[in-house]
């Protein structure tokens, strides 16, 4: 798998590149900026490694790597490895390098950088979720469909769930959730990732390639 | 020994009144590649040779009969036998951006070969497919012929005891085609097995042992190209070919 993962990182070398006078710009604004600027490289992360999804259909990858010493299980989970490493990797860096700018500039809020930086995965981690297993099933193009209806969708039902929650909920739940939302909010997107890694392992488990 | 046991592939297509068919791609192949041997699958586009050889690598999952590698099958020994196979299809494109070398070193990478010996293996594989000057070339910038070479340079890289050649030389020039007929001389020396399929009658019967003639997804015959050339009294297997569907003509 460690082969898997590595060609992954190999197909975005010259992305990679192109994405390092982006994060330069970035570090500037972040030098300036009070707010901590973690979402945006973390995103352009994610969609960067949409473009390893691209090279792989169109180099015909799946049907080679189908007869490559490997199982179908370890190509998917390559997948979810590498984007969440990467994701990981890039909102630490971020989280780092705001954390020095913060103290340089004397205005590091460790509380609100701690909140972004886990949001920031949570977040995208979720969006990963929701996306994969239209790819693994659909392709990228049509995926980049489900791209928007898990965008539009997520943010439809979240801000619908949240309308309810503020009838239902009652002010100890709420303290209580606002309280232990790292460990919580940890729990529910290692689930919903695990059952999104599940449904894209059946997806290619049942493919023709 | 490689052998195809009575291996047969339905496809569900949907045709122009909107209704389901199911079709057979191969419908009942059965046949053996002995150790040293290069067995040539032979027949026109849509014979069945693609879907016989992606069977036969793994790729699809027959829906009827048996592939047994030396007592090895699917069923139980998958990776041993991945660990065994190249695949090398017409279609696989490879990844333009990288340099053949990285190429190499990443295949390297999926059969887990060994640090110390990969670059030994590239080394070797560059001076039998004469790829020294464009190894560290990106591949966007080589001719198709190169790509080719590259493309089965990569197949080479574990060493596999079988290969399974789709269409190796299709569209490539004479003098890229000849390296590759070489090369496959030169592992068959070594006492590899390999399957190789084409619709070029003249260049199996350059470097076949065996053949198996396939058409419509079932075997019209087999056996050596000499024995398939009396049997049908022509003098090659392209004339052999025609005799066997009856004539030019058939659809």
């Amino acid at each position: 798998m460690r082969g898997l993962i590595k060609k992954d990182v190999l197909m975005m070398k010259e992305s990679i590149k192109l994405s390092m006078v982006l994060l330069l710009v970035f570090l500037i604004i972040a030098l300036k900026e009070e707010n901590t600027l973690i979402f945006i490289p973390a995103f352009l992360s994610t969609m960067l490694f949409m473009t390893t999804f691209s090279y792989d259909e169109y180099n015909n990858w799946n049907a080679y790597a189908i007869s490559l010493p490997t199982t179908r299980k370890k190509l998917v989970r390559a997948k979810y490895i590498a984007n969440l490493g990467m994701l990981a990797a890039v909102v630490v860096i971020f989280s780092i390098l705001t954390s020095i700018f913060g103290l340089i500039n004397n205005n590091l809020d460790l509380e609100k950088l701690v909140f972004s930086s886990f949001g920031c995965i949570f977040s995208l981690a979720i969006f990963q979720s929701v996306l994969y297993p239209f790819i693994f099933k659909f392709g990228i193009e049509k995926g980049r469909i489900g791209i928007l209806v898990g965008v539009f969708g997520f943010t439809g039902l979240v801000s619908l769930l949240k309308d309810k929650l503020d009838i239902r909920l009652s002010k100890e739940l709420l303290t209580m959730l606002e309280n232990n939302w790292l460990p919580l909010a940890t729990i529910v997107v290692i689930i919903l990732v695990f059952i999104s890694y599940l449904i894209s392992q059946k997806i290619v488990e049942k493919k023709e390639f | 020994m490689l052998q195809a046991k009575d291996l047969k592939k339905k496809f569900v297509k949907i045709n122009d009144k909107k209704e389901r068919q199911e079709f057979y791609a191969d419908n009942g192949i059965s046949f053996k590649a002995n150790k040293g041997e290069v067995v040539g699958i032979l027949g026109p586009n849509g014979a069945g040779k693609t879907t016989l050889l992606r069977m036969i690598a793994g790729i699809l999952e027959p829906t009827e009969g048996v592939i047994d590698f030396n007592g090895l099958n699917y069923e139980k020994d998958e990776i041993s036998i991945k660990k065994k196979i190249a695949y090398l299809s017409g279609n696989t494109k490879i990844y333009r951006t990288l340099t053949t070398y990285e190429l190499l070193k990443m295949c390297g990478d999926f059969y887990e070969v060994e640090k110390n010996k990969i670059e030994q293996r590239i080394t070797e594989i560059a001076k039998l497919l004469e790829m020294d000057n464009f190894l560290h070339q990106r591949i966007e910038n080589l001719s198709t012929g190169q790509m080719q070479r590259v493309n089965i340079a990569r197949c080479l890289v574990h060493d596999p005891e079988y290969y399974i050649l789709d269409e190796a030389t299709s569209g490539l020039d004479i003098i890229s085609s000849q390296i590759i007929l070489d090369f496959i001389k030169e592992e068959k020396k070594k006492g590899k097995t390999i399957l190789y399929s084409t619709h070029y009658m003249e260049e199996a019967e350059n470097i076949c042992d065996y053949v198996v003639m396939i058409n419509k997804g079932v075997v019209m015959k087999e056996g050596t190209p000499e024995e398939i050339k009396k049997a049908t009294k022509t003098t090659n297997l392209r004339d052999a070919f025609f005799a066997l569907i009856g004539g030019k003509n058939e659809k």
